[in-house]
């Protein structure tokens, strides 16, 4: 193609493509090809369907795509204009995709999606619950085109954005509209784009845009996508920043494990720059704009952005103190004043522009306007790239759009924001997922990793395993974060190894806060989050590891104690062939584990097929042992002694007896033994809670001689009744009322009033378990 | 030509004139040592010499940066190189499983080469494949999915493909 010289060559490239690209009249097939998909081995389904297509004399167009985003499913095909939508394609059903699909006019059932077995399968990609409640800005072309042929970038609209810019928008425009549409950084912290330009672009002297593309959070791969799938869509936020902040160097900085995506970039590179839209004088005007890449060499911590400008020069890939900001002159690579932004913020720039800063604060929320890409990954059912307005909960993101737990297991958490990042529990489902509300959970957005965590897998062993991410990717620059990071584990791994300490939890958290506070950038500083989040709403979890000696999700080793239970044995003999020390013990009536030798390696437990190896709390087993109480039946008595007030309140009918401030003792006497209660709650005339008065107190007005029939309760009741939250352990509830010498304990919610319980409740609630026990011990 | 300067003009195809002698020296550093790899497998110490006089930068600050990066090696490596993924996704699916697997059927430990070379294990953080996790990369493939079956298919693949090509 010749270079353009002019917006109107541009216009006419653009009218020319669009009569013989993405015509209606040819059907077309997109093959993923991206990273996760070309494992699968959609090459290979890519060939076979050309030489299908050829063997039968059809003209179809063939495109290999970026990444389409339902990466567990793939190789994925989607054939235009039809719009059918094809899941883990084979080569040798190439032929029969074309008979139906192309030469005749049905879709391919059986390439078809479906919930399960018996449901109807989807046909279109837009009505599988996937890609339902997507909105893609930034992945606008992933499904689309074909990375390597900017043609196709065009006919899409691509460097629509930038011939608008030329054509009618001064570049203070451009940046005004981007700061109107308050785009926040799409890295993790999510600092406002347009603020950080307008800093560069009053910075003086040479100014440099850069692309941070050295995607280290395990967990997140939408930059990948995005360099490998749309490389031009990088390029066109990048030469609009760069018109806006009138910058004359750009840079991409890539991480070594994307070897594609280098590839790709590099091929953008070369057609744009041949098109004349990169380089020197663009359009002909004095606009000069040149590109490069930067490849890494595995250091997590060049992500950081002064880190990744000391890469780029070749140092050590060290943080550095600021200020100077990277946007000051003396700040950037080498000095220039340099704007650096996250692969996808740059991505979001063009369609900003193009359809203006309104359209964009219309998606989204007020705080966070936009989408945002995310890798939803771990224990869900549909893994992959989803692109959602922000706002949307968690729950559709694991639930709608993953298609919830694989195995229907219990969901535990969702792990957001890699290691910068933290854990949020079942109860935060619902919560939304913006910039602020992630904050104020603990975790952050990040890039925009998100791995779901379910009942299997241990809370300790994710903090540990995060931990020892950030502890060796440490640059080891600032001592916070190098020896902090390296306590913390050893602490970690001391308790997963079942060998915690009384005390490890407080160090844990006071270690993290100083690591938080102490360290030089902000990935030291954010190192502790997923500890301390995981802390903060699992504590019970490091107890068991620490005090019990117990693992809950069996994963860590060294915990608990071994048993096999007979019931479930089916007599297959694998545990004993698997334990190393002959702990296992075959007899006549099948096989037991000897504890004098067994080590605890988990061995057995991972070998049996059936699950019939059990690993047992300490306190559980013994009691096992001695009274044979079936250790489930210890497990229901565990948690019901961690019943809370609630559960006492709803074993019982509900009944709150009240009168008035003003009443007399003698009816309120008479009230309550009416209603053959032992305690009467008194209310002021605001109808709040006044106090209290109960059989004791009957006790003291007559030993003082009170008369019953003149005194208002007002004067002889008890005032500031202590009342409990419903959600106070039973435990708790019975240390309170026998410190403070208390018989009536009304129990709140919300505020407000739900039950009475008097010591005689508590005991008569637990009353089943203790008989049950008794007997078996006597 | 390996070891000596790479080609400057190519690689600094943008900031032309803007950079001193000396910037323009250090910021080719990555690039020629990822250059020498490619060649090598790994950072042979005499490259690393020859590098520092054609740069002209002493050779401590050459190890400074080389041993900062975690792509860099210093010894030499495997025939095959098995990458497997650590990063959350695979964690969380299992990536220890594998990891003990390939230590125990190659008797060597993670960054470790097998006696007979014909293995290096690595470990990485995230090959951003996390849709697949499982994953392992092996001389640079992406294979996900793994299951038990698959991952024994793979390691005698490794094994037979290795005998084969040095008989």
């Amino acid at each position: 193609m010749e270079k353009l010289k002019s917006i109107d060559d541009f216009k006419r490239l653009k009218k020319e493509l669009s009569e013989k690209i993405f015509r209606k009249d040819t059907p077309r097939a997109h093959v993923c090809c991206g990273t996760a998909c070309a494992a699968s081995g959609s090459h290979g389904v890519a060939n076979a369907l050309e030489d299908a297509a050829r063997d039968k004399g059809l003209d179809i167009t063939l495109i290999r795509t970026g990444c389409q985003g339902m990466c567990q499913q793939g190789p994925n095909i989607k054939l235009e204009p039809a719009g059918y939508y094809y899941q883990r394609a084979r080569p040798d059903q190439a032929r029969e995709i074309i008979e139906s699909s192309i030469k005749g006019n049905s879709s391919y059932r059986r390439g078809l999606y479906r919930d399960d077995i018996l449901s109807e399968p989807v046909e279109s990609m837009d009505d599988l619950p996937f890609y339902k409640k997507q909105l893609r800005i930034a992945l606008r072309n992933n499904d689309v085109i074909d990375p390597s042929d900017i043609s196709q970038y065009i006919v899409m609209g691509g460097y629509g954005a930038l011939r608008k810019a030329f054509e009618y928008m001064k570049p203070e425009d451009v940046l005004d509209e981007i700061d109107r549409a308050d785009l926040r950084g799409r890295g993790g912290a999510g600092f406002p784009a347009g603020k950080k330009w307008k800093h560069t672009r009053a910075a003086k002297g040479l100014k440099v845009v850069v692309a941070n593309g050295d995607e280290g959070d395990p967990g997140a791969f939408m930059d990948r996508a995005i360099m490998e799938g749309d490389p031009h869509s990088l390029l066109e936020g990048m030469l609009l920043c760069a018109y806006a902040i009138g910058a004359r160097y750009g840079l991409i900085y890539v991480r070594h494990e994307y070897p594609l995506a280098v590839k790709n970039l590099k091929h953008a590179i070369r057609t744009a720059e041949s098109l004349g839209l990169l380089g020197e004088n663009i359009f002909s005007t004095n606009f000069s704009f040149g590109v490069d890449i930067r490849e890494g060499a595995g250091a997590f911590a060049c992500g950081e952005s002064t880190a990744l400008i000391a890469s780029i020069e070749g140092e050590r890939g060290f943080p550095r103190p600021r200020p100077p900001r990277l946007s000051e002159q003396g700040g950037g690579v080498w000095g220039y004043a340099t704007n650096l932004n996250n692969i996808e913020t740059y991505a979001c720039v063009a369609p900003i522009i193009e359809n203006g800063s309104k359209w964009f604060r219309s998606i989204g929320t007020e705080t966070s306007p936009g989408t945002k890409v995310f890798a939803i990954t771990g224990k869900v059912k549909n893994t992959g790239l989803v692109e959602v307005p922000m706002g949307i909960t968690l729950r559709e993101i694991i639930f709608d759009i993953g298609g919830g737990i694989i195995g229907d297991k219990q969901f535990k958490a969702v792990q957001t924001g890699g290691p910068s990042g933290g854990c949020i529990p079942a109860q935060h489902l619902d919560s939304p997922v913006d910039f602020d509300s992630l904050a104020k959970l603990g975790s952050i957005m990040g890039s925009g990793g998100m791995v779901v965590l379910d009942e299997d897998t241990c809370m300790v062993d994710v903090a540990r395993y995060f931990l020892s991410f950030t502890q060796s990717e440490s640059c080891g620059k600032c001592p916070p974060c190098r020896i902090g990071t390296y306590q913390m584990l050893q602490i970690l791994e001391r308790i997963t190894s079942g060998e915690g300490r009384h005390g490890d939890i407080e160090t844990l958290i006071s270690l993290g806060k100083k690591i938080q506070e102490g360290s030089l950038c902000g990935l030291g500083q954010s190192a502790p989050n997923p500890v301390l989040s995981t802390i903060k709403y699992f504590r019970q979890e490091f107890e068991e590891h620490i005090y019990d000696n117990y693992c809950r999700s069996n994963a860590c080793k060294n915990m608990g104690v071994f048993a096999i239970n007979p019931a479930e044995c089916v007599s297959c003999g694998l545990c004993k062939d698997a334990c190393a020390y002959n702990a296992v013990v075959e007899t006549r009536k099948g096989y037991y584990i000897d504890r004098a030798y067994c080590v605890k390696c988990k061995a057995c437990h991972t070998a049996c097929p059936v699950g019939a190896v059990k690993i047992r709390r300490q306190s559980v087993s013994r009691l096992e042992d001695q009274f044979r109480i079936p250790a489930e039946d210890i497990e229901i008595l565990a948690r019901r002694a961690r019943m809370i007030l609630k559960d006492v309140v709803r074993s019982k009918p509900i009944k709150v007896v009240t009168c008035k401030k003003d009443c007399k003792v003698a009816d309120a006497v008479t009230i309550m033994d009416g209603n053959n209660v032992g305690s009467i709650l008194v209310f002021d005339d605001t109808k709040q809670l006044a106090g209290i008065f109960t059989e004791r107190d009957i006790m003291h007005c007559f030993a003082k001689n009170i008369s019953f029939v003149d005194v208002p309760i007002g004067s002889v009741m008890t005032p500031q009744p202590i009342t409990l939250d419903a959600s106070t352990d039973i435990g708790v509830a019975v240390n309170v009322m026998s410190e403070k010498k208390i018989r009536h304990l009304p129990v709140t919610e919300n505020e407000e009033i739900i039950g009475m319980i008097s010591y005689r409740d508590i005991v008569s609630y637990l009353l089943p378990e203790v008989i049950f026990m008794a007997e078996d011990i006597y | 030509m390996s070891g000596c300067i790479p080609d400057m003009d190519s690689y600094y195809r943008i900031f032309e004139y803007e950079l001193t002698d000396e910037q323009r020296r250090r910021g080719v550093l990555i690039y020629a040592l990822q250059q020498i790899q490619k060649e090598h497998n790994y950072l042979p110490a005499d490259q690393l010499a020859r590098l520092s006089e054609s740069l002209n930068m002493p050779l401590s600050e050459i190890y400074s940066t080389a041993t900062f990066y975690k792509h860099f090696y210093f010894k030499p490596r495997g025939r095959n190189i098995a990458c497997v993924c650590t990063g959350t996704a695979c964690h969380v699916r299992g990536a220890g499983k594998v990891v003990e697997k390939f230590k125990k059927e190659f008797g060597i430990q993670e960054g470790q080469t097998s006696e007979d070379g014909s293995l290096t294990l690595e470990t990485v953080g995230c090959v951003g494949c996390c849709g697949l996790a499982p994953v392992i990369t092996v001389n640079e493939e992406v294979i996900g999915d793994l299951s038990d079956e698959k991952l024994s298919g793979i390691i005698s693949s490794i094994k037979d493909n290795d005998t084969s090509s040095s008989d």
